[in-house]
Parts: structure tokens; sequence; C-alpha cells
């Protein structure tokens, strides 16, 4: 006892610790109590049962989960630190046989797997699944684990040599790593194109992760293209790069994922890039800016397929850009396109459907005179709403050919603002050549007279004769409107030649509401910017019919979403042209409205 | 691994008090396979107090049980990292003398498990859990219950909903 001085009364230590561990927090003092009051299973605390299933397989521990409500709680958030390999080999015989649609996989930061309750195996942070009370139905185990297991499957598979169930099964999983295991591991023994797959998961997990940064120089793209089964490489780990998943190259829109990021090819030929990822803006904080548009950068500059794209659409959401302190890398797109200059017949941009927040607008600035966007001479088409045009400066830097503004719908709270539309036309780019609005499908917009050579002052405004109705637009040709519906270009060849039969039996319906005036000044505005020029195209109905017509004559029809699909699959053509007037009808009609 | 080594009487003693006011004399060194014990003694300075330790959740009986345990395994290497990793827990082995330890009734197994997790004795706390998962693997619910005594508070609509769940897992 030679340091009284630093004794405490035992009592109090003792106290002190139990305060410490907070294990023990809840657990019941019982001071003199005799020594035949016990405790049952159910008197040990969570943390104890969960300790407890750690030691159980999974399906004894899915067992225990049915004995009582507080046993299903526990294993709901159980953790499996030791997973039986034969529940899981039974598991994957399952997918085998494909009991489920889809076996969906990943692992996550932490290294678990989570499996639901309908056999989807998905990536999840822990974090995720306390967070959310929906999740905890997840089950988790140790990816390690799980790897054995599906490698275990497949080589008594392999050793069946049944070579058929293995290409079902793998197709059937699309399980990013381990498929990169399995077919790692045991698709080099029944093909031997798939050289590029022949490391181990963590192997290729690190080449992936260096080449698709550097272009997938290791990465023999042919080789995956010639694999007849879906492969998904998921580069998940850390860093998370990006994921190249090769869906069935034996359909007709065959898609290389590269973790958002689509290509569709055609009889191994890619045809069409598409970037969409919605998960770039994760990546803003790990690999700097806009690194998914490096990896394309790289992609594009080594891949002998990727060299010969026809078509890069680039779906910017503004999640996506905005997300983590996120920047567009103007130089990225640039560096990117460059690449693919020579041979890119269009490029379509999808802009964030609200536009960016001003605070965000700085950072969209132009290039600089070091850094200069490619000057494309091919067709690039820009996809958006006027708040996205708005906002969106450095594309004033781009030579775009055709730039489709979505209209906002009837439901939406943006409404259409005419001076906004004054202001957008200022901002476009001074080389745009077409200006194409999509418009809500509910919507009929009709086309104008084909004489229309009306001055603004002195012309009457009407809204079609019947009300809009989708019926009508997708199953009979349009009705015309009054040819009292003059035309504001009219100088434009644009407007010079619709047939006829649109012309006939519409009424004229002035309205005295929408002053001539307030409405040509905006339209004198507008057609300040509008460069003015023969444009052959042809039009859609909303049956789907085509019409040909050397002038702009368009009517959208089923859904928006559709008709954005047909923006986006019929770009290079150019075929959806709406017109200022119809956008002036489409705003007249809800100001009248309203 | 357990070893044989015996007190001596040059061993420093502790003497701590169960929940119903008992008096137990143990080796320091016995003492301090608990975590808990063992930080207190260190908060004291290091030097073997002399006062009784008070251990207000475990009562003499099953006191007595852990310090059996700790007798047993009193040579036996502190706990690693190495040892709380996953590859530990993925067996259930357990040592036979443990196992024979391990043989009593199953109010005394849990108040064990409990002590253990009080006192902060991983290794004996590892067994208790074994021996738990043990009894356990293999049983159907309904058995499971009965080896437990569990009541069933699951309406038949919520044994659908979680059989629903967990059937992805099924045997067919």
């Amino acid at each position: 006892m030679g340091k009284q001085t630093e004794q405490r009364p035992l009592s109090n230590l003792c106290i002190s610790h139990v305060n410490h561990f907070n294990r023990t927090a809840s657990f019941p003092m019982q001071s003199n109590v005799g020594p035949t009051i016990m405790r049952g299973f159910l008197s040990l605390p969570n943390e104890l049962l969960l300790d407890i299933i750690a030691y159980l397989p999974v399906r004894t521990t899915l067992d225990l989960a049915r004995v009582n409500k507080r046993f299903r709680d526990v294993t709901r958030v159980a953790i499996y630190q030791a997973v039986d390999l034969t529940a899981l080999k039974k598991l994957c015989l399952r997918l085998k046989l494909n009991e489920f649609p889809r076996l969906r996989g990943d692992i996550t930061a932490y290294g678990y797997v989570a499996v639901d309750q309908n056999g989807h195996i998905m990536g999840m942070d822990y974090e995720d699944i306390i967070q959310f009370p929906r999740l905890r139905r997840l089950q988790l185990m140790t990816f390690q684990t799980l790897l054995e297991a599906f490698r275990s499957m497949a080589k008594e598979l392999s050793q069946e040599r049944h070579d058929n169930e293995i290409r079902k099964a793998l197709r059937d999983f699309t399980v990013g790593n381990f498929n990169i295991a399995i077919v790692g591991q045991y698709y080099q023994e029944l093909d031997n194109e798939a050289q590029a797959l022949q490391s181990s998961a963590s192997d290729l997990h690190s080449i992936l992760c260096e080449d698709v940064a550097n272009g997938l120089t290791e990465i023999d793209i042919e080789a995956l293209y010639s694999l007849p089964v879906p492969v998904l490489f998921s580069l998940a780990q850390k860093p998370r790069v990006g994921r190249v998943r090769v869906s069935d190259l034996r359909e007709p829109h065959d898609s290389m994922l590269i973790d958002g990021t689509s290509i569709r090819l055609q009889k191994n030929k890619v045809k069409t890039l598409e970037l969409s990822g919605h998960r770039w803006g994760c990546w803003g904080s790990m690999k700097g800016p806009w690194f998914p548009l490096q990896c394309l950068e790289s992609l594009l500059s080594n891949s002998p397929y990727l060299k010969t794209l026809a078509c890069i659409h680039l779906c910017l959401n503004r999640d996506n850009l905005l997300r983590d302190k996120y920047i567009l890398d103007r130089t990225a797109i640039g560096h990117a396109l460059r690449h693919v200059a020579e041979t890119l017949k269009s490029l379509t941009l999808t802009l964030p459907a609200f536009g960016f927040g001003r605070r965000y607008q700085a950072a969209l600035s132009v290039p600089t005179e070091q850094q200069p966007f490619p000057t494309l001479t091919r067709k690039v088409t820009i996809l958006g709403n006027y708040l996205s045009f708005s906002t969106f400066p450095v594309l004033t830097h781009l030579h775009i050919d055709t730039a489709y503004i979505i209209v906002p719908p009837e439901s939406s709270t943006i409404g259409f603002d005419p001076m906004q539309m004054t202001r957008l036309f200022r901002l476009m780019p001074p080389r745009l050549e077409e200006l194409q609005c999509l418009l809500p499908s509910r919507l009929i917009f009709q086309p104008t007279s084909p004489s229309s050579t009306i001055s603004m002052e002195n012309s009457t405004w009407a809204l079609p004769s019947h009300p809009p109705n989708t019926t009508s637009s997708t199953s009979s040709p349009p009705t015309p409107p009054s040819t009292s519906l003059a035309c504001t270009l009219s100088s434009s060849p644009r407007q010079s030649c619709f047939s006829s039969k649109f012309l006939s039996n519409t009424a004229n319906s002035a309205d005295p509401k929408c002053t001539p005036s307030s409405l040509g000044s905006c339209l004198r505005s507008f057609t300040k910017y509008i460069p003015r020029q023969e444009s052959s195209c042809s039009s859609v109905c909303g049956n789907g019919t085509r019409i040909s017509t050397n002038r702009p004559a368009w009517i959208v029809g089923g859904t928006l979403s559709g008709a954005l699909q047909r923006i986006l699959s019929e770009s290079e053509t150019g075929i959806l042209r709406p017109s200022l007037l119809q956008i002036f009808r489409f705003w007249r009609y809800f100001h009248l409205r309203s | 691994m357990a070893a044989n080594a015996q007190p001596t009487d040059a061993q420093p003693k502790i003497t701590l008090v169960s929940s119903d006011n008992q008096k137990i004399l143990v080796d320091r060194d016995i003492a301090e396979r608990s975590v808990l014990l063992k930080h207190m003694i260190q908060d004291f300075g290091g030097e073997t107090p002399d006062q009784d330790i008070p251990i207000h959740n475990v009562n003499e009986v099953v006191l007595k049980k852990v310090i059996e345990w700790c007798e047993h395994h009193r040579a036996d290497p502190p706990a690693t990292a190495e040892d709380d990793s996953d590859n530990r827990k993925k067996s259930t082995d357990i040592e036979e003398w443990d196992q024979k330890f391990m043989q009593v009734d199953q109010e005394m197994l849990f108040e064990i498990i409990l002590a253990a997790n009080y006192l902060d004795i991983k290794p004996l706390l590892d067994v208790g859990c074994k021996t738990v998962a043990n009894m356990i693997k293999g049983k159907s619910p309904d058995e499971i219950r009965k080896t437990f005594n569990i009541t069933n508070d699951f309406t038949p609509e919520e044994e659908d909903q979680i059989r629903r769940e967990n059937e992805w897992a099924e045997d067919r």
C-alpha cells in the first residue's frame, strides 16, 4: 500500500467500471440476491445473443428467428461472422436452378455481403443496414465466405462437367465480384477466349481498377465481348473506380456498364455510349473531379471499339454533379470527346432537369484558352429544360447542332415563362443551328399555316379548337389549327410547307387575353437568336407514324418519357421538331387555364 | 491451453465479495483473468488491494464456478487480436475440459455467460456462447423453444411472414 494516496474506495472503483462497460449497463443489479435466483436464455442482452448467433450457421439462425419475436428482431440485425458454407452452397444450387430471377452482389466497404429475403445479394454498408429499417431484413455475411461458397459450387459443377449449367448459373448470377471469381477460375476451362479472366477475384479487381483508369490496357475487351455469358465486373472495392458490365452480348441491345456508363453494342461493335452514372457523384471525393469521364477518356483512347463510337449520350443529373462538392470537369468531357471526334456522328447531353443552383454556376465555367472544348463538326444535341440551359453556360462554347428543350409538363411546378425563354436564348450557343422543344405528350400541338407570313403585331393567337387530348394524339392524325395561328418566324422556310390537309378544319379562336404585342415582343427577342435555315427532317405522330417533311412539323405523342426515349434513340436523324410557336401555344394554354 | 499450475502461498490474494455477500479469496493472477478486475487493480496503483472487491452482479455459486474456470486456465496466454478475428468464431469446437465444465443446468450456463460478460473474461464468454450455439444447432424452432422453455409469441400471420422472409435458405 505504498501508494495510499492514489487509492480510492473499492466500491467506487467497482461502480466506475460497471459504468464503463456499456454492454453491462442494462445488467440488472442484484445485490444481496440469493444464489437460487437464476436467469434464462432470454435474460441475455442482445449483444450476447448476437455473440451466440455468430456461431450459428445461416439456416439455424433463420430458424432461431422463428422462435419468438425477440430472436427475430435480433437475427434481423445479426452480422454473420461465420457462415455455414453448406447453407450457402444450397443457396448457390438454388440459384443454379434459376429459382431466383436475379442475384445481385457487391462487396461493401466493410467486407460484408447483404442478402435479402428474396435471395438478392447486394452491397450495403453496415450503416445503411442500421439506418434504414427497410433493410434490416438483410442478412449479412462476409464476402469471403460467400466467395468461397460460389467457388465451391462452381468447382463442383465444373468437376461434373455440367458446362451448360455453369453457363446458365453464371448468366443468372450476374454477381459482380463472384462472377469474376468464378469466371476467372473456371471459365478458362470452358472457353479459352476468356484470357482476360484468368486471375483470381482479388487480383482481377486490382487489375481492373487499374486498367479501367488506364484504359483497359490489360483487359482484352474483345475477350469480354466473346464471352457467351453476362459478366459483371464490379470494381466496388476501394477505390471505387468503375463497373464494367457486359450483359448478354447476343441480345440486340447489348450494353456494357462502367458503373453507370452504358455502352450499347451491336454485333460486337460499339454504336452508342450512354453515360448516366448515378454513382458518379460518389466518386468525386475519391478520385477527383469527374473521374468517370476521365475513365471514359481512357476507354475511348484505348479501345478500338469505342473509337468507332457513333453516338454519345451524356446524361448529367444534378444529383450526380452536385453531390459531394462535385463539379463538372469540362476538360475531361472535352478530352473524352476528342478521342471520338472523328467518328462521332452525334453527341447528346441530357442536362439536369432543373438546372444548377447559382453557387454551382461558377464551377461550370467556360473553357479557357489553354483548354478549349473541341469543336465538333458532328451533330451535337442538347437535351434539357430551359432552366438547365440557362444555368449551363459552358454549353455556349460548344458547337451545338440541335438543342432540345423539355417543356415542363402540366404538373410541373416550374411554369413556362417566356421571359425565361428569352434569357435562355440569349444564353444559347451562338452556333446553334436548330432549337427543338420536347413537349408534353398530353398536349396536342398542331402545325401552323403553310403561308405563315403574318407579322407579330397583326397576328391573332388561338388555341387549338379542341382541348389537348392524348387519345387523339396517339390514334389519329392531328387536327390542324386555325390558319390564323400565324406563324412567327415567317421568313423561315420552316413554316412554309405543311400539307394542306392540316389547314382545313380548325376553327379560329382568337384569345383576347393574350395580346399579340406582348407575345410579339417576346417572340422578336427570341427570333434574334434563332438561326433560320432549311432543316429537312421528319416528324413523328403519336401513333408512331413518321411524316416526312422539309420543315419542322411535329407532333409529340405518347408519354414524355417515351418521347425522351425517342429523342435519345433517334437523335442521329433528328426527328422530333417542335417549334417556337408550339412553345407559345403551350405557354398560352396554361396561361389561359390559370 | 489450460494449465494445472497450483496457487502458491507466495501469490498475493484478493478477496472478492459476491452479490450475496459471500467472501471468496483468490490468487491475484486468477482474478486478473477478468479484465474488469485487472483494470480495477491497476487503478488501485498496481498494488494488491487489501480491501474486499465487491462483485455486485455475480452470486457466490456462479462466482465460484467462474473462479474454477479461471484457475484451470490461469496459465493460458492472454487473448490476442487474432483471437477476436472471424477465424476464431468460425469454429464451435470446445476443449474437452471446458465441455465438461459447461455441463451444468441452463440457468447456471446463462449465469456463467452473464458473469463472464460482466467480468470481461472473453475466453469464458466464448466458451459459453459456443455451448449455447451447439445447443441450438440442428434444432427446429419448436425444438429450440422446448429446449430453452421459450414461449412462441408469434401470431400465425407473423410466422408465415418470417417464414417467407427466410424462404431463400430453405432446403428444397
